[in-house]
């Protein structure tokens, strides 16, 4: 029994039945795993910047080798510290990696790069940064080794704005050391009206990945490709089809095409990840449910099933709980006080102050880039994974937490997040399944 | 109550001749109102009468319970992809629909717009299913559609 | 090198009071100049209530202040029709009320009386049936209830439109630009103008006046000193919570647990609950909001709307009424009368600040504050703020047409229509030609159209991106800029010519001080939209791809820019 359905709680899900576990999914709606503008970084990859003004970087993100990163993480109360033995982070978070890229290939979405690869990717506003994971589309508009970029206008569409974008990424060019490389705009040309009043980037991007659509695609590019250009969208190219409808893009263009990083108000990127996870639910034989879970029920210092709110009560040998931070509901407040609604687990902050039942807006500081305790606190967890009480054993024998929820990082600050989701989430579930093989304790 | 009577009677006598006049005048007609039986006409008719014309109207449970909901939105623009996924064609982007459903039933009645508000959604829920807190956006969306103005009747 | 220019009078302070007597000089044909420290109207006005109301609590001892009030909000609603909006007010009266409802009701028959000078419906009576009826939301627990009638009104806008209609008739106005010395003359004393500084570009302005009028609220006394003069204020500080959306189209009167008058009443999208009012003797330009505070609304609130609790509060807003100094009186009942204080009498002539009053009357206080001025000038021309529209308010405004003729969102043209009244149509024109495409919306909430961005970038004189939420209400909504912020930087960035620094630096800054807005009344359903505004802002979630910005972005002063070190 999985409680969350974002990048976490999908691992574990997958992990489960992977294991042969009878697995159920319980998700209340797509947690901020559907709103990822393009990244999944594993571990915080952002070197230092060349040139540039010195970058504020949480501690663990200080150092600049992933090996020498994970390590500084290890320090800490960072989830990655839970890794037991501690060697085996390395490859814990290079397998997680491998297994999302495996589990989202069928629905035609990649995960790439990886701890040794770090990639340089524009956002649509044109700022850079480093990544070590990212998704097909924003992936394969990675800087490195371009000979030109080219930023494709696509006139009346809403939150793109080529020119204000272009100046952006000139002004980063020489931090990422391609002072050399021309950066230019180029207007795509659509037949009229092809973008509607208001320019919604969604329904431009559910256009283009018709056949109509993938065809005018072709014919506006057919002449912008030559050799060593990469040919920058926004994050239009098709709702879930990127894959195919960048193939056929860079097909008539010959030469390399890529999306920018998305932001807000769309971010396709998560819409992407969050189908193609449940597409592999799907495949893997997970039910999944859209429900709130009310409660866990427990005996025995075990936990046996989990109440819908509605009442319906669903039986597990094992629970892994994935509901995230305040986004997914892992976190709430409630009267007043910072809780974990479901078991009333115990919350630590990054220096393992104890903050459930404290106020929230006690737990927050003046300087909104500093480090704020109240976005870094979450459930602590065993070598196992399981959620611990204020005494320092495992709240039950056969509950499990991963991703967000966790406490000891800051995801918006420390970029692990996607690494500790998906390692925490894959170890999450390879430790239910192995306390549901030994039955009901 | 008789406390505040008797403040009041202090008050009066601290404050200038016009203030002093004004309340014992005012004072003075609301008897007289009150023992001839009132200003007559139902006050609530009398004050949605004044009150139609800058859009506001009795209230309406539904639509109360639907904007409880409608607060919680987390501005994702998940459902507008949802909604494009599927092909719909609203009027109004859900997404938009649901931040500013509030305001723009009072704007609608306000300037007595003949067209809907929202509308041309097909009502097919899509967009409820990505919702991450849990809006029933497509609902908002028909109450927008309704009668111009938007009404849940 | 110091710029220098001279006026006949120059305002300092853009809150509605110096925008005021700014536009009622220019009226007149006096030359003047409007400095402003920060944006228009970013002090007490933001802070305000943005009712322009008259004033029932005043009717029992300030006769005055109300008829005032209440003469001046018809003038209001006269020259910035597009700007104001019907507020209908529910008043409970419950069993413990001090104040019976036959007094209230007496009260109330008072006040309709003044209700035909702002254009206010006559109050209606309600048993607890008929007033459960219109408000379902009401505590079961009240007698009776009464129904009156008041104005809303886009305080921040308001001070902007008159802010910019002086400048179009010939006001020299700045933002950004603080006095930091009076010129004296030797010996006399006298004040001759104001030596002022460029807060973005650290450049010195001497700006030469016969007279010097500071309007600088709150800080009036701040200001006055400069010149060895003073201004003695009860500083009172006021906060208010704003609500994600409407709670009722409807204001509901609240009383405070010390017995003060609030309400929870519909502002714009929002509405706020609010006001406080403390003595404060703090950092002007770090009000805190505490704890208590918040609490102490919400009790307030919850007496008369049990369930205001469920609401989500999306930020707070706090400022400080430079009200009149009265010694040994609580703060609710100090006086809202106002004083223009010619500061002759202390040495320093040329030099005059008013103190006092309220956002309802600031249009008369600054006739009378320009009378005073244009006496001493010599000046016989007539006060015509009363009847010369501001900006927008001399017709009104086909948002249907408009809308189809741009190809723009209706719900937009409707907003942008608020704002700037008839002037949208032409707004949108300017803003068009040229652009092959229709406007597009940038922040949804509002929603704000880029090209209304545009606009006020290229012809309103925005300097910074946080002046466009006080301009436009820009990110001031559900998600406070996580949505639109870098969009809406790169939009006034061009048309400013911002550097990509400067421009992450505008983005960093409008986080920031959304942050500040939203830290004191931070919980609930506000928790995780917060957690994405910092996924925004500081880069999780591959959200965007700025590194966070270095410290000095997140500052009130432009690093990059200035060429003096920031204060």
């Amino acid at each position: 029994m999985v409680i969350g359905g974002g990048l976490a709680g999908c691992a574990a899900a997958l992990e489960l039945a992977a294991h042969g576990a009878d697995t159920v999914l319980v998700r209340r709606g797509p947690g901020s795993t559907a709103m990822i503008g393009g990244c999944l970084d594993l571990a915080g990859a952002s070197p230092l910047r060349r040139g540039g003004p010195p970058v504020r970087e949480p501690e663990y993100g200080r150092v600049l080798s992933p090996r020498a990163r994970l390590a500084m993480a290890r320090q800490h109360s960072h989830p990655y510290a839970r890794a037991v033995p501690a060697s085996t982070l390395e490859s814990g978070v290079k397998e997680a990696a491998a297994a999302l890229d495996a589990w989202l290939e069928p629905a035609g979405l990649r995960a790439v790069g990886g701890l040794d690869e770090t990639r340089w990717l524009a956002d649509v506003r044109g700022a850079v940064r480093a990544s070590d994971l990212s998704l097909t589309g924003p992936a394969e508009g990675a800087l490195d080794g371009a000979a030109e970029l080219a930023l494709v206008d696509v006139p009346g569409l809403q939150g793109w704005d080529a020119q204000a974008a272009l100046c952006q990424l000139a002004s980063e060019r020489s931090t990422l050391g391609l002072e050399r490389v021309p950066l230019r705009v180029i207007r795509l040309g659509l037949p009229e009206g092809w973008i509607e009043a208001g320019g919604a980037p969604a329904r431009l991007a559910q256009r283009f990945e018709s056949p109509e659509g993938i065809e005018a695609l072709q014919r506006a590019v057919s002449k912008l490709g030559t050799a060593g250009r990469l040919l920058l969208f926004p994050p239009v190219l098709g709702l879930l089809g990127v894959g195919r409808v960048l193939a056929a893009v860079v097909e008539s263009a010959g030469c390399r095409v890529g999306e920018l990083v998305g932001a807000l108000p769309h971010t396709p990127a998560g819409f992407r990840l969050d189908a193609a996870l449940r597409a592999a639910l799907e495949r893997s034989g997970v039910a999944l449910r859209s429900a709130s879970v009310a409660s866990v029920e427990e005996s025995d210092a075990s936990a046996r099933a989990v109440v819908l709110e509605g009442g319906e009560s669903i039986a597990a040998d094992a629970v892994v709980l994935a509901a995230g931070r305040f986004v997914g509901g892992g976190l709430v407040e409630r009267d007043g006080a910072l809780r974990e609604p479901l078991l009333d687990l115990p919350l630590y902050d990054l220096s393992g102050r104890r903050v459930d039942g404290v106020t929230p807006r006690r737990l927050i500081r003046r300087d909104y880039e500093g480090e704020q305790p109240l976005f870094a606190s979450g459930v602590r967890v065993d070598g196992r994974l399981r959620p611990l009480s204020p005494d320092g054993t495992p709240r039950l024998a056969n509950l499990f937490a991963a991703g967000d929820l966790l406490g000891g990082f800051d995801p918006a600050r420390d970029r692990t997040g996607a690494g500790v989701a998906l390692f925490s989430g894959r170890r999450a579930g390879i430790e239910a399944a192995a306390a549901a093989e030994a039955g009901p304790c | 109550m008789l406390k505040g009577y008797r403040g009041f009677v202090r008050e009066m006598a601290g404050t200038g001749r016009a203030a002093l006049w004004l309340q014992v005048s005012s004072g003075a007609r609301h008897v007289l109102r009150r023992l001839l039986g009132g200003a007559g006409g139902d006050p609530v008719a009398l004050f949605l009468e004044n009150y139609g014309p800058d859009g506001i109207g009795l209230p309406d449970p539904a639509w109360n319970e639907l904007q409880l909901s409608a607060q919680h939105c987390l501005v994702c623009g998940l459902c507008s992809s949802e909604c494009a996924r599927v092909g719909g064609s609203p009027r109004l982007e859900p997404r938009d629909a649901v931040v500013s459903a509030a305001r723009l039933r009072v704007d609608w009645a306000r300037l007595a717009l003949a067209e809907p508000v929202g509308g041309a959604c097909q009502e097919c829920a899509a967009c409820d299913s990505v919702c991450p807190v849990g809006i029933p956006i497509h609902r908002v969306q028909a109450a927008l559609a309704g009668r111009p103005g938007g009404s849940t009747e | 090198m110091t710029r220098r220019f001279a006026v006949q009078v120059l305002v300092v302070g853009g809150g509605v009071n110096g925008a005021g007597v700014a536009r009622d000089l220019a009226l007149r044909g006096v030359r003047c100049a409007l400095v402003e420290r920060r944006e228009f109207g970013s002090g007490t006005s933001w802070a305000s209530s943005g009712m322009i109301h008259g004033g029932l609590r005043y009717l029992q001892k300030d006769p005055e202040v109300t008829l005032h009030s209440c003469v001046d909000s018809g003038a209001i609603q006269r020259i910035a029709p597009h700007l104001v909006f019907r507020i209908p007010f529910l008043m409970p009266v419950f069993p413990e009320d001090p104040i019976g409802p036959e007094l209230v009701e007496i009260g109330l028959e008072m006040y309709d009386r003044y209700q035909p000078f702002k254009n206010g419906r006559p109050h209606t009576r309600l048993t607890r049936a008929q007033a459960l009826h219109l408000e379902p939301a009401l505590s079961p627990r009240l007698d009776c209830a009464f129904t009156l009638d008041e104005w809303g009104v886009d305080a921040a806008r308001l001070c902007a439109a008159n802010a910019l209609d002086a400048a179009a008739r010939g006001a020299v106005v700045a933002t950004h630009t603080e006095v930091v010395d009076f010129l004296r003359e030797p010996g006399s004393g006298r004040v001759l103008g104001a030596r002022a500084r460029d807060r973005l570009t650290g450049e010195e302005i001497e700006i030469e006046a016969e007279l010097t009028f500071n309007a600088t609220g709150p800080w009036s006394p701040r200001v006055a000193a400069l010149a060895d003069a003073q201004v003695r204020l009860r500083p009172g500080k006021g906060i208010h919570l704003v609500f994600e959306r409407r709670v009722s189209d409807l204001a509901v009167y609240a009383r405070g647990v010390d017995g003060r008058d609030m309400f929870t009443f519909p502002h714009e999208q929002n509405s706020m609950a609010g006001t406080t009012d403390d003595d404060f003797y703090g950092d002007l330009d770090r009000i805190p909001v505490t704890e208590d505070e918040v609490a102490y609304v919400m009790e307030a609130m919850e007496r008369s709307l049990p369930g205001i609790r469920r609401h989500r509060v999306i930020h707070t807003t706090e400022g400080v009424r430079p009200t009149l100094f009265a010694f040994g009186v609580g703060e609710t009942d100090l006086s809202r009368d106002y004083a223009v204080i010619d500061h002759a009498g202390e040495g320093v002539p040329g030099l005059f600040s008013i103190a006092g009053g309220k956002l309802a009357s600031y249009r008369l206080m600054s006739e009378d504050a320009t009378d005073r001025l244009c006496r001493v000038l010599g000046v016989r021309e007539p006060c015509r703020t009363a009847d010369t529209p501001l900006p927008g308010g001399d017709d009104e405004l086909d948002v249907l047409a408009t809308a189809k003729r741009f190809r723009t969102p209706l719900p937009a043209v409707v907003r942008l229509a608020f704002r700037h009244g008839s002037g949208a149509a032409a707004l949108l024109e300017a803003q068009a030609s040229g652009a092959a495409t229709a406007p597009r919306v940038v922040c949804a909430c509002e929603p704000v159209l880029d090209a209304e961005l545009l606009h006020v970038a290229k012809r309103e004189g925005v300097r910074r991106l946080t002046d466009c939420a006080l301009r436009v209400r820009l990110g001031v909504g559900a998600c406070q800029g996580a949505a639109c912020a870098g969009a809406a930087a790169g939009i006034v960035g061009e048309a400013l010519g911002w550097s990509p620094e400067r421009c992450s630096q505008e983005t960093a800054y409008f986080a920031a001080e959304r942050w500040r807005a939203v830290a004191p009344a931070l919980g609930g359903a506000q928790l995780a939209a917060i957690e994405i505004h910092r996924h925004v802002h500081l880069g999780g979630r591959g959200f965007t791809g700025s590194d966070p910005s270095p410290p000095a972005a997140a500052s009130e002063t432009v690093p990059a820019v200035a060429s003096e070190a920031p204060e």
